[in-house]
Protein backbone atom coordinates (compact mmCIF):
# COMPACT_ATOMS: atom_id res chain seq x y z
CA UNK A 1 0.00 0.00 0.00
CA UNK A 2 1.23 3.72 -0.90
CA UNK A 3 0.18 7.21 -0.22
CA UNK A 4 -0.32 9.27 -3.21
CA UNK A 5 -0.73 13.09 -3.18
CA UNK A 6 -2.93 13.73 -6.60
CA UNK A 7 -1.87 17.20 -7.12
CA UNK A 8 -3.51 19.93 -9.43
CA UNK A 9 -1.50 23.47 -9.09
CA UNK A 10 -2.52 26.38 -11.29
CA UNK A 11 -5.48 27.81 -12.77
CA UNK A 12 -6.02 24.38 -14.66
CA UNK A 13 -9.88 22.90 -14.16
CA UNK A 14 -9.16 19.87 -15.81
CA UNK A 15 -10.19 17.38 -13.31
CA UNK A 16 -11.27 14.14 -15.16
CA UNK A 17 -8.03 12.54 -15.61
CA UNK A 18 -6.52 12.91 -12.19
CA UNK A 19 -10.07 11.67 -10.65
CA UNK A 20 -9.29 8.66 -12.79
CA UNK A 21 -5.92 8.18 -11.73
CA UNK A 22 -7.01 8.96 -8.03
CA UNK A 23 -9.64 5.73 -8.66
CA UNK A 24 -7.64 3.35 -9.88
CA UNK A 25 -5.01 3.91 -7.29
CA UNK A 26 -7.77 3.28 -4.84
CA UNK A 27 -8.85 0.33 -6.62
CA UNK A 28 -5.37 -0.77 -6.75
CA UNK A 29 -5.44 -0.69 -2.79
CA UNK A 30 -3.37 2.66 -2.36
CA UNK A 31 -4.50 5.72 -0.80
CA UNK A 32 -4.94 8.57 -2.63
CA UNK A 33 -5.10 11.92 -1.52
CA UNK A 34 -6.46 14.46 -3.66
CA UNK A 35 -5.50 18.00 -3.72
CA UNK A 36 -8.38 19.60 -5.09
CA UNK A 37 -7.98 22.18 -8.04
CA UNK A 38 -6.27 25.27 -7.85
CA UNK A 39 -3.55 24.75 -5.52
CA UNK A 40 -0.15 26.89 -5.88
CA UNK A 41 3.15 24.92 -5.13
CA UNK A 42 3.90 26.04 -1.69
CA UNK A 43 0.64 24.37 -0.88
CA UNK A 44 1.10 21.61 -2.84
CA UNK A 45 4.79 21.18 -0.47
CA UNK A 46 2.95 21.89 2.96
CA UNK A 47 -0.05 19.23 1.62
CA UNK A 48 2.87 16.10 0.91
CA UNK A 49 4.80 17.08 3.93
CA UNK A 50 1.26 16.75 6.26
CA UNK A 51 -0.03 13.67 4.42
CA UNK A 52 3.09 12.23 4.37
CA UNK A 53 2.68 10.95 0.89
CA UNK A 54 5.46 8.20 -0.64
CA UNK A 55 4.88 10.36 -4.33
CA UNK A 56 3.74 13.42 -5.35
CA UNK A 57 1.94 12.82 -8.68
CA UNK A 58 1.30 16.14 -10.28
CA UNK A 59 -1.25 16.81 -13.19
CA UNK A 60 -1.24 19.92 -15.38
CA UNK A 61 -3.16 20.21 -18.49
CA UNK A 62 -3.10 23.82 -18.85
CA UNK A 63 0.14 24.10 -20.60
CA UNK A 64 1.56 25.96 -17.38
CA UNK A 65 3.99 23.28 -16.58
CA UNK A 66 7.38 24.50 -17.17
CA UNK A 67 7.28 27.41 -15.38
CA UNK A 68 5.23 25.22 -12.21
CA UNK A 69 6.74 22.08 -11.94
CA UNK A 70 10.17 24.27 -11.63
CA UNK A 71 8.31 26.24 -8.37
CA UNK A 72 7.45 23.55 -6.58
CA UNK A 73 10.51 21.65 -6.67
CA UNK A 74 11.53 24.40 -5.37
CA UNK A 75 9.13 25.21 -2.67
CA UNK A 76 9.93 21.68 -1.54
CA UNK A 77 13.73 21.44 -1.47
CA UNK A 78 13.21 24.88 0.60
CA UNK A 79 11.59 22.84 3.49
CA UNK A 80 13.81 19.57 2.91
CA UNK A 81 10.95 17.72 1.44
CA UNK A 82 12.92 14.81 -0.61
CA UNK A 83 9.72 13.16 -2.20
CA UNK A 84 9.65 11.54 -5.84
CA UNK A 85 7.53 13.76 -8.23
CA UNK A 86 5.65 12.51 -11.52
CA UNK A 87 3.91 14.29 -14.03
CA UNK A 88 0.64 13.65 -16.06
CA UNK A 89 -0.89 15.52 -18.61
CA UNK A 90 -0.64 17.42 -22.21
CA UNK A 91 3.38 18.25 -22.67
CA UNK A 92 5.52 17.75 -25.84
CA UNK A 93 8.84 15.11 -25.90
CA UNK A 94 11.33 18.15 -25.60
CA UNK A 95 9.76 19.17 -22.63
CA UNK A 96 9.23 15.50 -20.99
CA UNK A 97 13.30 15.96 -21.32
CA UNK A 98 14.08 18.74 -19.79
CA UNK A 99 11.39 17.85 -16.93
CA UNK A 100 13.48 14.62 -16.36
CA UNK A 101 16.68 16.25 -16.42
CA UNK A 102 14.93 18.51 -13.25
CA UNK A 103 14.50 15.09 -11.51
CA UNK A 104 10.59 14.36 -12.33
CA UNK A 105 10.59 10.33 -12.01
CA UNK A 106 7.79 9.86 -14.98
CA UNK A 107 5.87 11.19 -17.15
CA UNK A 108 2.31 10.64 -18.23
CA UNK A 109 1.08 11.90 -21.34
CA UNK A 110 -2.37 11.55 -22.04
CA UNK A 111 -3.52 8.31 -23.27
CA UNK A 112 -1.41 6.42 -21.33
CA UNK A 113 -2.84 3.54 -19.88
CA UNK A 114 -4.25 3.90 -15.80
CA UNK A 115 -3.06 0.28 -15.52
CA UNK A 116 0.64 1.80 -16.64
CA UNK A 117 0.29 4.42 -14.57
CA UNK A 118 -0.46 2.84 -10.95
CA UNK A 119 2.34 0.30 -11.61
CA UNK A 120 5.04 2.63 -12.58
CA UNK A 121 3.74 4.75 -9.49
CA UNK A 122 4.27 1.54 -7.47
CA UNK A 123 7.34 1.13 -8.57
CA UNK A 124 8.43 4.69 -7.49
CA UNK A 125 7.09 4.61 -3.89
CA UNK A 126 8.55 1.16 -3.26
CA UNK A 127 12.00 2.59 -4.35
CA UNK B 1 8.91 23.15 8.84
CA UNK B 2 10.77 20.03 10.47
CA UNK B 3 8.73 20.11 13.34
CA UNK B 4 5.69 19.32 11.44
CA UNK B 5 7.53 16.92 8.85
CA UNK B 6 8.34 15.11 12.17
CA UNK B 7 4.76 15.46 13.55
CA UNK B 8 3.35 13.96 10.13
CA UNK B 9 6.44 10.95 10.70
CA UNK B 10 5.10 9.93 13.76
CA UNK B 11 1.40 9.92 12.22
CA UNK B 12 2.66 7.43 10.10
CA UNK B 13 4.26 5.52 12.51
CA UNK B 14 1.70 5.31 14.72
CA UNK B 15 -0.96 4.60 11.41
CA UNK B 16 1.22 1.96 10.13
CA UNK B 17 1.93 0.50 13.60
CA UNK B 18 5.31 0.68 12.79
CA UNK B 19 8.10 -0.96 14.90
CA UNK B 20 8.29 1.45 18.46
CA UNK B 21 4.89 2.67 17.74
CA UNK B 22 3.88 1.54 21.18
CA UNK B 23 6.73 2.86 23.35
CA UNK B 24 5.68 6.69 21.82
CA UNK B 25 1.72 5.83 22.35
CA UNK B 26 3.17 5.06 25.72
CA UNK B 27 5.15 8.45 26.13
CA UNK B 28 2.21 10.25 24.61
CA UNK B 29 -0.49 9.40 27.74
CA UNK B 30 2.23 10.68 30.11
CA UNK B 31 1.22 14.37 28.87
CA UNK B 32 -1.55 16.12 30.87
CA UNK B 33 -4.95 16.58 28.39
CA UNK B 34 -5.42 19.89 27.37
CA UNK B 35 -6.84 19.42 23.32
CA UNK B 36 -10.33 20.51 22.36
CA UNK B 37 -11.85 18.18 20.22
CA UNK B 38 -14.31 19.24 18.30
CA UNK B 39 -16.11 15.92 15.95
CA UNK B 40 -18.33 16.83 12.70
CA UNK B 41 -20.35 13.64 12.04
CA UNK B 42 -23.08 12.85 9.82
CA UNK B 43 -24.20 11.54 6.39
CA UNK B 44 -22.26 11.91 3.04
CA UNK B 45 -22.04 14.82 1.01
CA UNK B 46 -24.00 17.47 3.73
CA UNK B 47 -21.25 19.60 3.48
CA UNK B 48 -19.00 19.00 6.37
CA UNK B 49 -15.64 19.55 4.75
CA UNK B 50 -17.47 22.69 3.02
CA UNK B 51 -18.19 24.33 7.01
CA UNK B 52 -14.89 23.65 8.44
CA UNK B 53 -13.22 25.39 5.37
CA UNK B 54 -14.35 28.43 6.71
CA UNK B 55 -12.75 27.22 10.59
CA UNK B 56 -9.15 26.51 8.53
CA UNK B 57 -9.01 30.32 7.53
CA UNK B 58 -9.56 31.36 11.01
CA UNK B 59 -7.60 28.86 12.84
CA UNK B 60 -3.59 29.03 14.27
CA UNK B 61 -1.08 26.44 13.91
CA UNK B 62 -1.97 24.92 17.05
CA UNK B 63 -5.33 23.90 15.64
CA UNK B 64 -5.39 20.26 13.64
CA UNK B 65 -7.63 18.71 11.11
CA UNK B 66 -8.05 15.42 11.34
CA UNK B 67 -10.40 14.58 8.00
CA UNK B 68 -11.48 10.91 7.92
CA UNK B 69 -13.00 9.49 4.64
CA UNK B 70 -13.92 5.65 3.92
CA UNK B 71 -11.76 2.95 2.78
CA UNK B 72 -12.51 0.45 0.14
CA UNK B 73 -14.10 -3.07 1.60
CA UNK B 74 -13.33 -4.34 -1.65
CA UNK B 75 -9.48 -3.34 -2.46
CA UNK B 76 -8.26 -1.82 0.96
CA UNK B 77 -7.55 1.24 -1.12
CA UNK B 78 -9.23 5.31 -1.00
CA UNK B 79 -9.96 8.16 -2.20
CA UNK B 80 -9.27 11.15 0.69
CA UNK B 81 -11.35 13.97 -0.68
CA UNK B 82 -12.15 16.14 2.32
CA UNK B 83 -9.15 18.91 1.70
CA UNK B 84 -10.17 18.91 -1.54
CA UNK B 85 -12.97 21.40 -0.89
CA UNK B 86 -10.86 23.69 1.76
CA UNK B 87 -10.11 26.58 -0.55
CA UNK B 88 -8.59 29.29 2.42
CA UNK B 89 -6.27 31.11 1.41
CA UNK B 90 -2.48 30.61 2.69
CA UNK B 91 -1.56 32.70 5.69
CA UNK B 92 1.62 32.21 8.09
CA UNK B 93 -0.56 30.42 10.92
CA UNK B 94 -1.92 27.27 9.02
CA UNK B 95 -3.11 24.40 10.78
CA UNK B 96 -1.89 21.13 10.45
CA UNK B 97 -4.10 18.99 8.24
CA UNK B 98 -4.53 15.31 8.12
CA UNK B 99 -6.31 13.13 6.12
CA UNK B 100 -6.69 8.91 7.24
CA UNK B 101 -8.82 6.34 5.12
CA UNK B 102 -10.58 4.34 7.74
CA UNK B 103 -9.29 1.45 6.73
CA UNK B 104 -11.60 -1.37 7.88
CA UNK B 105 -12.74 0.43 10.94
CA UNK B 106 -16.34 0.87 11.24
CA UNK B 107 -17.21 3.54 13.71
CA UNK B 108 -17.09 6.38 11.51
CA UNK B 109 -13.16 6.75 12.64
CA UNK B 110 -10.40 4.64 12.43
CA UNK B 111 -7.95 2.66 14.36
CA UNK B 112 -5.49 5.13 14.63
CA UNK B 113 -7.47 8.36 16.01
CA UNK B 114 -6.82 7.81 20.03
CA UNK B 115 -2.78 7.40 19.35
CA UNK B 116 -3.31 10.76 16.89
CA UNK B 117 -5.04 12.68 19.05
CA UNK B 118 -2.95 12.15 21.94
CA UNK B 119 0.05 13.05 19.41
CA UNK B 120 -1.48 16.68 18.58
CA UNK B 121 -1.97 16.99 22.62
CA UNK B 122 1.68 16.16 23.21
CA UNK B 123 2.82 18.49 20.66
CA UNK B 124 0.76 21.02 22.43
CA UNK B 125 -2.10 21.65 20.21
CA UNK B 126 -4.87 23.19 21.24
CA UNK B 127 -8.09 22.07 19.36
CA UNK B 128 -8.76 19.64 17.23
CA UNK B 129 -11.65 19.10 14.12
CA UNK B 130 -12.43 15.76 13.26
CA UNK B 131 -14.60 15.03 10.03
CA UNK B 132 -15.99 11.65 10.45
CA UNK B 133 -16.61 8.94 7.38
CA UNK B 134 -20.11 10.03 6.36
CA UNK B 135 -22.39 7.71 8.89
CA UNK B 136 -25.11 8.43 10.94
CA UNK B 137 -26.58 5.61 12.89
CA UNK B 138 -24.07 3.78 13.75
CA UNK B 139 -21.29 5.99 15.59
CA UNK B 140 -21.62 6.61 18.79
CA UNK B 141 -18.06 5.74 19.67
CA UNK B 142 -17.34 9.58 18.41
CA UNK B 143 -18.86 10.41 21.92
CA UNK B 144 -15.97 8.89 23.75
CA UNK B 145 -13.92 11.37 21.11
CA UNK B 146 -15.91 14.68 20.86
CA UNK B 147 -15.76 17.66 23.75
CA UNK B 148 -18.20 19.22 21.21
CA UNK B 149 -20.19 16.54 18.84
CA UNK B 150 -21.80 18.30 16.01
CA UNK B 151 -24.24 16.33 13.66
CA UNK B 152 -24.67 17.87 10.49
CA UNK B 153 -27.87 17.29 8.28
CA UNK B 154 -29.19 18.59 4.99
CA UNK B 155 -32.78 19.36 4.36
CA UNK B 156 -32.74 16.39 2.60
CA UNK B 157 -31.62 14.20 5.50
CA UNK B 158 -35.03 12.52 6.61
CA UNK B 159 -37.86 13.31 8.29
CA UNK B 160 -39.77 12.27 11.92
CA UNK B 161 -38.96 8.86 11.73
CA UNK B 162 -35.00 9.13 11.69
CA UNK B 163 -35.26 12.21 14.09
CA UNK B 164 -36.86 9.36 16.36
CA UNK B 165 -34.44 6.51 15.98
CA UNK B 166 -31.36 5.52 18.06
CA UNK B 167 -28.02 6.55 16.84
CA UNK B 168 -25.73 9.50 16.82
CA UNK B 169 -28.55 12.35 16.82
CA UNK B 170 -28.93 10.97 20.50
CA UNK B 171 -25.02 11.69 21.11
CA UNK B 172 -25.16 15.20 19.71
CA UNK B 173 -24.05 18.15 21.46
CA UNK B 174 -25.67 20.62 18.44
CA UNK B 175 -27.43 19.71 15.64
CA UNK B 176 -26.54 21.69 12.52
CA UNK B 177 -28.95 21.51 9.50
CA UNK B 178 -26.83 22.61 5.93
CA UNK B 179 -27.48 23.53 3.17
CA UNK B 180 -30.18 26.16 4.62
CA UNK B 181 -29.91 28.28 1.50
CA UNK B 182 -32.29 25.26 -0.19
CA UNK B 183 -36.06 24.94 0.73
CA UNK B 184 -36.55 22.35 3.47
CA UNK B 185 -34.23 23.61 5.84
CA UNK B 186 -36.95 25.34 8.29
CA UNK B 187 -39.28 22.05 8.24
CA UNK B 188 -36.37 19.92 9.20
CA UNK B 189 -35.52 22.25 12.07
CA UNK B 190 -38.62 22.01 13.50
CA UNK B 191 -39.10 18.65 13.94
CA UNK B 192 -35.78 17.75 15.00
CA UNK B 193 -36.53 20.50 17.73
CA UNK B 194 -39.27 18.95 18.75
CA UNK B 195 -38.66 15.17 18.46
CA UNK B 196 -34.85 15.57 20.08
CA UNK B 197 -35.38 18.49 22.72
CA UNK B 198 -31.64 19.39 21.45
CA UNK B 199 -30.41 22.61 19.97
CA UNK B 200 -30.78 22.39 15.82
CA UNK B 201 -29.06 25.37 13.72
CA UNK B 202 -30.00 26.39 10.24
CA UNK B 203 -26.54 27.08 8.26
CA UNK B 204 -24.99 27.38 4.67
CA UNK B 205 -21.84 26.77 3.99
CA UNK B 206 -22.60 28.37 0.94
CA UNK B 207 -23.64 31.64 1.93
CA UNK B 208 -21.94 31.74 5.29
CA UNK B 209 -25.25 32.09 6.92
CA UNK B 210 -25.37 31.64 10.64
CA UNK B 211 -21.71 30.14 10.65
CA UNK B 212 -20.69 32.48 13.13
CA UNK B 213 -23.26 31.34 15.48
CA UNK B 214 -21.76 27.74 15.32
CA UNK B 215 -18.46 29.33 15.68
CA UNK B 216 -19.35 31.03 19.11
CA UNK B 217 -21.02 27.65 19.93
CA UNK B 218 -17.34 26.09 19.33
CA UNK B 219 -15.64 28.64 21.20
CA UNK B 220 -17.88 28.22 24.20
CA UNK B 221 -18.11 24.42 24.68
CA UNK B 222 -15.34 22.95 26.95
CA UNK B 223 -12.85 20.34 26.90
CA UNK B 224 -13.76 17.60 29.33
CA UNK B 225 -12.34 16.40 32.49
CA UNK B 226 -9.38 14.32 32.06
CA UNK B 227 -10.74 11.26 34.03
CA UNK B 228 -14.11 10.78 31.68
CA UNK B 229 -11.63 10.85 28.45
CA UNK B 230 -9.05 8.36 29.87
CA UNK B 231 -11.87 6.17 30.38
CA UNK B 232 -13.50 6.59 27.18
CA UNK B 233 -9.98 6.18 25.16
CA UNK B 234 -9.42 2.77 27.02
CA UNK B 235 -12.20 0.94 26.56
CA UNK B 236 -12.65 2.29 22.69
CA UNK B 237 -8.96 2.13 21.33
CA UNK B 238 -8.81 -1.19 23.60
CA UNK B 239 -12.03 -2.38 21.47
CA UNK B 240 -10.64 -0.83 18.32
CA UNK B 241 -7.30 -3.04 17.96
CA UNK B 242 -9.00 -6.59 19.23
CA UNK B 243 -11.43 -5.83 15.91
CA UNK B 244 -8.47 -5.25 13.98
CA UNK B 245 -6.91 -8.21 15.19
CA UNK B 246 -10.04 -10.05 14.88
CA UNK B 247 -11.03 -8.87 11.11
CA UNK B 248 -7.26 -9.81 10.05
CA UNK B 249 -7.35 -13.13 11.55
CA UNK B 250 -11.10 -13.82 10.07
CA UNK B 251 -9.68 -12.69 6.57
CA UNK B 252 -7.26 -15.40 7.20
CA UNK B 253 -9.46 -18.20 7.50
CA UNK B 254 -10.74 -20.27 4.64
CA UNK B 255 -13.39 -22.04 5.49
CA UNK B 256 -15.07 -21.22 9.17
CA UNK B 257 -17.92 -22.53 11.52
CA UNK B 258 -18.92 -19.61 13.21
CA UNK B 259 -19.86 -21.52 16.50
CA UNK B 260 -16.14 -22.92 16.68
CA UNK B 261 -14.12 -20.05 16.36
CA UNK B 262 -11.54 -18.93 18.99
CA UNK B 263 -9.41 -16.14 19.06
CA UNK B 264 -6.86 -15.83 22.01
CA UNK B 265 -7.08 -12.69 23.20
C1 LIG C 1 -12.65 17.49 -21.49
C2 LIG C 1 -11.83 18.74 -21.78
C3 LIG C 1 -12.23 19.91 -21.16
C4 LIG C 1 -13.37 19.98 -20.16
C5 LIG C 1 -12.82 19.60 -18.77
C6 LIG C 1 -13.79 18.88 -17.87
C7 LIG C 1 -13.14 18.40 -16.61
N1 LIG C 1 -13.84 18.57 -15.50
O1 LIG C 1 -12.02 17.91 -16.58
C8 LIG C 1 -13.75 21.49 -20.27
C9 LIG C 1 -14.80 21.66 -21.36
C10 LIG C 1 -14.27 22.15 -18.98
C11 LIG C 1 -12.45 22.09 -20.78
C12 LIG C 1 -12.15 23.41 -20.67
C13 LIG C 1 -11.00 24.00 -21.20
N2 LIG C 1 -10.07 23.43 -21.95
CO1 LIG C 1 -10.04 21.57 -22.23
N3 LIG C 1 -9.96 19.75 -22.89
C14 LIG C 1 -10.70 18.70 -22.64
C15 LIG C 1 -10.20 17.52 -23.52
C16 LIG C 1 -11.11 17.44 -24.74
C17 LIG C 1 -10.15 16.17 -22.87
C18 LIG C 1 -9.46 16.15 -21.49
C19 LIG C 1 -9.84 14.89 -20.74
O2 LIG C 1 -10.64 14.92 -19.80
N4 LIG C 1 -9.32 13.75 -21.18
C20 LIG C 1 -9.58 12.46 -20.59
C21 LIG C 1 -8.55 12.21 -19.48
C22 LIG C 1 -8.72 10.83 -18.90
O3 LIG C 1 -7.29 12.31 -20.06
P1 LIG C 1 -6.16 13.31 -19.51
O4 LIG C 1 -6.76 14.37 -18.71
O5 LIG C 1 -5.24 13.65 -20.59
O6 LIG C 1 -5.40 12.36 -18.48
C23 LIG C 1 -4.50 11.35 -18.86
C24 LIG C 1 -3.05 11.80 -18.83
O7 LIG C 1 -2.88 13.11 -19.27
C25 LIG C 1 -2.63 11.59 -17.42
N5 LIG C 1 -2.98 12.57 -16.38
C26 LIG C 1 -3.75 13.67 -16.43
N6 LIG C 1 -3.85 14.24 -15.24
C27 LIG C 1 -3.16 13.50 -14.37
C28 LIG C 1 -2.91 13.64 -13.02
C29 LIG C 1 -2.11 12.71 -12.36
C30 LIG C 1 -1.89 12.85 -10.92
C31 LIG C 1 -1.52 11.64 -13.10
C32 LIG C 1 -0.65 10.66 -12.42
C33 LIG C 1 -1.76 11.51 -14.46
C34 LIG C 1 -2.58 12.43 -15.08
O8 LIG C 1 -3.29 10.39 -17.10
C35 LIG C 1 -4.56 10.31 -17.77
C36 LIG C 1 -4.74 8.93 -18.28
O9 LIG C 1 -3.88 8.66 -19.34
C37 LIG C 1 -8.76 18.00 -23.90
C38 LIG C 1 -8.23 17.52 -25.24
C39 LIG C 1 -7.60 16.18 -25.14
N7 LIG C 1 -7.95 15.32 -26.04
O10 LIG C 1 -6.79 15.91 -24.22
C40 LIG C 1 -8.91 19.52 -23.86
C41 LIG C 1 -7.70 20.38 -23.53
C42 LIG C 1 -6.94 19.79 -22.37
N8 LIG C 1 -8.34 21.71 -23.12
C43 LIG C 1 -7.69 22.68 -23.54
C44 LIG C 1 -8.12 24.03 -23.32
C45 LIG C 1 -7.30 25.10 -24.02
C46 LIG C 1 -9.24 24.32 -22.52
C47 LIG C 1 -9.78 25.71 -22.21
C48 LIG C 1 -8.73 26.79 -21.89
C49 LIG C 1 -10.67 26.10 -23.38
C50 LIG C 1 -11.16 27.52 -23.38
N9 LIG C 1 -10.56 28.30 -24.26
O11 LIG C 1 -12.06 27.85 -22.64
C51 LIG C 1 -10.70 25.45 -21.00
C52 LIG C 1 -9.94 25.68 -19.67
C53 LIG C 1 -10.68 25.24 -18.46
C54 LIG C 1 -9.86 25.41 -17.18
N10 LIG C 1 -10.37 26.17 -16.23
O12 LIG C 1 -8.79 24.90 -17.06
C55 LIG C 1 -6.43 22.32 -24.33
C56 LIG C 1 -5.15 22.55 -23.52
C57 LIG C 1 -4.06 23.11 -24.43
C58 LIG C 1 -2.68 23.09 -23.83
N11 LIG C 1 -2.38 22.48 -22.70
O13 LIG C 1 -1.81 23.63 -24.46
C59 LIG C 1 -6.75 20.84 -24.72
C60 LIG C 1 -5.50 19.97 -24.86
C61 LIG C 1 -7.51 20.91 -26.06
C62 LIG C 1 -6.66 21.41 -27.20
N12 LIG C 1 -6.14 20.51 -28.02
O14 LIG C 1 -6.47 22.56 -27.36
N13 LIG C 1 -11.68 21.16 -21.39
N1 LIG D 1 -26.42 24.52 -1.73
C1 LIG D 1 -25.46 24.21 -0.89
N2 LIG D 1 -24.54 23.26 -1.21
C2 LIG D 1 -23.58 22.95 -0.32
C3 LIG D 1 -23.49 23.60 0.94
N3 LIG D 1 -22.45 23.09 1.62
C4 LIG D 1 -21.90 22.15 0.81
N4 LIG D 1 -22.57 22.06 -0.36
C5 LIG D 1 -22.26 21.15 -1.49
O1 LIG D 1 -22.50 19.81 -1.07
C6 LIG D 1 -21.57 18.92 -1.69
C7 LIG D 1 -20.87 18.06 -0.65
O2 LIG D 1 -20.11 18.89 0.19
P1 LIG D 1 -18.95 18.32 1.15
O3 LIG D 1 -18.47 19.45 1.98
O4 LIG D 1 -17.96 17.56 0.37
O5 LIG D 1 -19.78 17.30 2.05
P2 LIG D 1 -19.25 16.28 3.17
O6 LIG D 1 -20.31 16.14 4.19
O7 LIG D 1 -17.92 16.71 3.65
O8 LIG D 1 -19.12 14.93 2.31
P3 LIG D 1 -18.37 13.57 2.74
O9 LIG D 1 -17.07 13.92 3.35
O10 LIG D 1 -18.19 12.85 1.42
O11 LIG D 1 -19.29 12.84 3.65
C8 LIG D 1 -20.64 19.80 -2.52
O12 LIG D 1 -21.08 19.81 -3.84
C9 LIG D 1 -20.80 21.17 -1.87
O13 LIG D 1 -20.53 22.21 -2.77
C10 LIG D 1 -24.46 24.62 1.25
O14 LIG D 1 -24.48 25.24 2.31
N5 LIG D 1 -25.43 24.87 0.31
MG1 LIG E 1 -16.11 15.65 3.56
Amino acid sequence: MAKILIAKIGLDGHDRGALLVARELKEAGHEAIYSGLHRTPEEIAIMSAEEDVDVIAVGILSGAHMALIPILIEELEKRQINKPITFGGIITKKESESLKNMGIKAIFNAGTPLKDIVKKIEQIANE
Amino acid sequence: MEKRLNIAKNLTLLENKKEGWKELYAKLLKSDWNLKTIVFAGPPGVGKSSILNYFVEKCNDKTTFLLIDPSSSISGGAVLADRARFKAKNNNKKPFIRSIASRGHHGGTSFSIWPFLRLFNSEKFQQAFIESVGVGQTSQELRGIADFLIVVLSPESGDSYQAVKAGLLEEADLIVINKSDREGAERLKSIMETITKKEVLNVSAKTNKNIDKLENKIKKSQTKNKRDKDIAETKDFATSLFLEKLNKKIKKEKRLNPLDFKIDI
